[in-house]
């Protein structure tokens, strides 16, 4: 948050929060913002409903809960669902281990460093935020089917990282670059090689950055679909997006299953987020703004 | 000091500008994946007498302003607004609110708009007929005429056009734009008696121009390569109504097998992309580098 410049009045109420909210002047405001959120949130609060229901409640209402809620709907999206997350989360995880390993040792030594060919090396990979994945997808797919991973979970990993690292080391680099240097001058004079002042100094220090390429890297995989498309179609091998679809063509009408299924793969992330919103708003508009 | 750079760099030639050249030199040849033969143009050549491409132009015309005027509009309204609440609480309530549809996968968002789409079970049509009027209910994403504009209220479901329309990535760029403007500036302002009005047509506006050409880059550039909604609801039909380049790159790849055209179709999206990117990169540099703080 900025810092506000308006002065507020001492808190006389009680309640000044609730003062504040209606404040004649933020009224356009608030219903401006407040109709906006139920727009936005209409859609999921059907889906949540519709999650509940049988078939005959479905065609009955669709607009508020019946009762009796139908919970045996998660028991069965879950038998199916349930593979696609934790083969989402294994690519997750694995994806961003490998982007902030690889991403944060190359920028390590193009910020501490100066070397022969580094400037003309870190616009090679800077140059390719340019490139479009329409552009890389066809000859990508070649490539990893004659690698031989095609249908392996290795096949959505590798290519990841390798597109994950390029702005990885973009955001990474301009960061280390502006540590003080006397941080490793004193390490140097501790003994410390650069394994050491990479492993003790500049990773310790990189956190907050660190946080923005992690959050980046867990929504562009967990969301990732054209890609696991084409290279996975063995079902036991199904991320999350692309086993939703398929989720979806196998259910058709029996809504209740298929909305709770919907439910329980958006029920990670969300979880996610609510414990630590404030690092996503940061990744979001990090991720954002990279050209 | 080279050993730190060698995952990276490998990674980088293997799975980046391998396909990068590859694509630029597959262009000229007919390819299946195995077997090549030089064609020269003729790839480019056929893609002007494609007759997908008239569809595609237009409805990448539609998703594209559809795009730009929901990136423009809705969430810059929402950011000042949100930006400038007497409650700070509120304002973080509605962040975090805003937020949130950011996390949910934007396939299950697709999904849940597919089903608010259907014609005879879903809840758009349901509550025309309840609502009494009949003859405005469609088969929404099977109607030639309409499927488009459905396509184009969702946008890529999340990925900041198109639904949620408030609550994209623009909202966000345009919130840390208004957070970076100075205290000092707005505190003269409201000393000179500034009405809202004022400073957000003299200072907000003005000074959040970078997040606004961001954002309209950004759009234009999503926009331009989006096949991910259509694959998933229309596969580009019914007829070639809902067509757009990527999903015919995809077809010609993965479905005919024609890899080499399909490369020649990418070729041309990029250079697109390269020139749009070019003429607004000289006035977005200066923004690019981000300060995490």
């Amino acid at each position: 948050m900025s810092t506000t410049v308006k002065t507020k009045p001492k808190p006389k109420h009680r309640r000044p929060e609730l003062m504040a909210v209606l404040r004649k002047e933020d009224r356009v405001k608030h219903a401006y913002l407040l109709v906006a959120a139920l727009l936005t949130f209409f859609p999921f609060w059907l889906l949540f409903v519709v999650s509940f229901k049988d078939l005959p409640q479905f065609y009955h209402n669709v607009w508020t809960l019946d009762y009796p809620l139908h919970f045996e709907n998660y028991t069965l999206a879950f038998k199916v669902v349930g593979k696609y997350i934790v083969n989402s989360a294994i690519v997750t995880a694995a994806t961003i281990v490998g982007v902030l390993f690889v991403s944060s040792l190359a920028a390590f030594a193009f910020a501490r460093y100066s070397f022969p060919g580094s400037n003309f090396l870190f616009m090679l990979i800077i140059s390719l935020l340019m490139v479009p994945s329409v552009l890389t997808m066809v000859p990508a797919f070649v490539l990893v089917k004659n690698l031989g991973m095609i249908n392996t979970l290795w096949g959505l990993i590798l290519p990841g990282i390798a597109g994950l690292q390029v702005f990885a080391i973009y955001l990474l680099r301009n960061f280390m670059a502006g540590l003080p240097e006397e941080l490793f001058e004193a390490a140097r004079m501790d003994g410390a090689g650069i394994w050491r002042s990479y492993w003790h100094v500049a990773l310790p220090l990189s956190r907050p950055v660190l946080s923005i390429v992690v959050i980046t890297s867990l929504l562009n995989t967990w969301n990732d679909f054209i890609w696991p498309l084409i290279v996975i179609s063995d079902d036991d091998l199904r991320t999350i997006p692309i086993g939703l679809a398929f989720f979806r063509t196998q259910y058709q009408t029996d809504y209740g299953p298929l909305m709770a299924g919907y439910i329980i793969s958006l029920l990670p992330l969300l979880i996610v987020f609510l414990f630590i919103s404030r690092e996503f708003v940061r990744g979001l508009t990090a991720g954002a703004i990279k050209m | 000091m080279y050993l730190c750079l060698i995952p990276a760099l490998t990674f980088l030639v293997v799975f980046s500008y391998y396909p990068f050249f590859s694509a630029f030199y597959h262009s000229l040849f007919k390819w299946d994946g195995v077997n090549s033969t030089f064609v020269g143009f003729k790839n480019f050549i056929d893609l002007v007498s494609d007759e997908r491409l008239g569809p595609s132009t237009k409805n990448i015309f539609i998703l594209t302003s559809a795009g730009v005027f929901f990136a423009l509009t809705l969430p810059l309204i929402a950011a000042v607004f949100i930006h400038n609440l007497k409650s700070e609480k509120m304002s973080t309530v509605y962040r975090f609110l805003f937020t949130m549809p950011l996390v949910i996968p934007w396939v299950v968002t697709v999904l849940v708009w597919q089903f608010l789409y259907d014609p005879l079970d879903g809840p758009i049509n349901r509550f025309l007929i309840a609502v009494g009027y009949p003859e405005f209910v469609r088969a929404w994403l099977a109607d030639p005429d309409i499927a488009i504009f459905a396509i184009a209220l969702i946008g890529g479901g999340g990925t900041g056009v198109g639904f949620p329309f408030v609550a994209g990535l623009n909202l966000l760029v345009y919130l840390s734009g208004l957070n970076n403007i100075s205290s000092e500036v707005k505190e003269a302002a409201i000393l000179e008696g500034a009405t809202s009005w004022q400073m957000f047509r003299n200072i907000e506006l003005p000074l959040i121009k970078t997040q606004i050409r961001i954002n309209l880059v950004m759009t234009i550039i999503t926009q331009l390569q989006t096949f991910h909604t259509i694959i998933l609801l229309t596969r580009g039909g019914p007829g070639y109504s809902t067509m757009v380049p990527g999903m015919a790159m995809f077809q010609d790849a993965f479905e005919f097998s024609r890899m080499g055209y399909a490369s020649a179709i990418g070729v041309v999206l990029f250079v697109i992309m390269l020139v749009i990117t070019l003429i607004a990169n000289n006035r977005l540099r200066t923004s690019t580098d981000f300060d995490p703080n």
